[in-house]
């Protein structure tokens, strides 16, 4: 488990990370930095990964330290624009940028469609613990919510959110991974 | 001995337990013991497990020596039979017992009844490897679990992804209770 300091809150991606790298391949990409920067950074050392990380606010950017590491890619760009820009096959990606339901589940499918099989996607605020934090228009916890609805509807996927109070700063933390395609029988 | 057989719930338990009461349970015993028995002390409760073998549960008795943990020797359907059972509350547990899928879908299904909500079970093999399922069928074996994961993925009160790395990449199921009355941002 890394060592990064205040991890409390990420306890959780702190836990999972060696899971996942360890068996799968490609970069970590992180769209909003803050505390959940450092420790993927600490495991994009680990494995020798490279990580790309993206958030529109250079004060935010300074105040993690970023770029952490050699491998460590920072773009100071709206978080769509970012993806856009990025073609790889990331092993993990964690999505806590723009807090809008549309410009979620938009991110959400592009990744799906270019990760391996295992591979995980971690969004934050999708399950706020309390109505005052959701917004239609993005703040806070904006309306990601539906993008976790949505995506619990979708057969093609597994979906998993821890709702616990202290993790993720109460507000969720929901695992996505794509299931397997043309599957044999005895797995389907 | 695989060190990362288990690292998943060794790394999740002791959050699922900080945050739920709750007992711990185990369908099918071995080296995961050891470990459930530890966070049954740490967190200081029951932690029931069963398994028909009787070589394992000797073994098992004898190296675990805390009044936390009850090992029972005896089929699952005799346990959940078990007095302890009727007003528990489970916040761990790990189904890793008989493959044929008339016990793994009772045992999950009577086991996911007594999830607290933010209580986690896992079952194990539910994504078996083609050279384990072949293995299986060379002895006129059938190997099930994942029968059990495709009903548990229908239901609306949990959620559930499949780990399909550690475990020996058979495939873990990990399984969430949902709150009930969940307001509509969180239904």
């Amino acid at each position: 488990m890394s060592h990064v300091k205040n991890k409390k809150e990420w306890l959780i991606l702190d836990r999972l990370c060696d899971s996942i790298l360890s068996a799968v391949d490609g970069p970590i990409v992180d769209l909003g930095i803050g505390m959940s920067t450092k420790i993927l950074a600490y495991y994009a050392q680990k494995y020798n990964r490279e990580q790309y990380s993206c958030d529109k606010d250079m004060g935010i950017i300074k105040k993690y330290g970023c770029p952490i590491h050699k491998k460590h890619k920072i773009y100071h760009l709206d978080s769509m624009g970012f993806v856009l820009t990025l073609n790889v096959s990331p092993s993990l990606v964690f999505i806590d940028g723009d807090h809008r339901h549309e410009q979620t589940i938009t991110k959400v499918r592009y990744f799906l469609d270019r990760m391996k099989f295992g591979s995980v996607i971690f969004l934050h605020d999708t399950f706020p613990k309390e109505e005052k934090y959701v917004h239609e228009s993005g703040r806070k916890c904006g309306n990601v919510y539906k993008t976790r609805q949505e995506l619990e509807k979708d057969n093609s996927v597994w979906t998993f959110t821890f709702p616990y109070s202290n993790q993720a700063q109460g507000h969720g933390l929901t695992m996505v991974m794509q299931k397997p395609i043309d599957p044999p029988y005895y797995w389907s | 001995m695989n060190k990362d057989l288990w690292i998943i719930i060794e790394r999740l338990g002791d959050i699922v337990l900080k945050h739920n009461q709750g007992q711990i349970v185990e369908i099918g015993l071995g080296q995961s013991t050891f470990m459930f028995s530890k966070f049954a002390k740490q967190f200081d409760r029951m932690h029931y497990g069963c398994d028909r073998s009787d070589r394992t549960c000797n073994w098992l008795k004898e190296k675990i020596k805390t009044k936390n943990t009850i090992i029972c020797q005896m089929d699952s359907f005799d346990f959940m039979k078990l007095d302890c059972f009727k007003n528990m509350e489970v916040a761990l547990f790990l189904i890793d017992g008989n493959h044929k899928n008339k016990y793994v879908s009772k045992e999950a299904e009577f086991l996911v009844s007594k999830l607290v909500p933010g209580g986690v079970g896992f079952i194990h093999d539910t994504f078996i490897k083609k050279d384990y399922y072949e293995k299986y069928k060379a002895r006129g074996k059938t190997t099930e679990p994942y029968l059990t994961r495709l009903e548990l993925e229908k239901r609306d009160d949990i959620w559930c992804l499949t780990w399909p790395y550690t475990a020996n990449r058979c495939g873990l199921t990990q399984i969430i209770k949902k709150e009930e009355n969940r307001p509509f941002y969180r239904q």
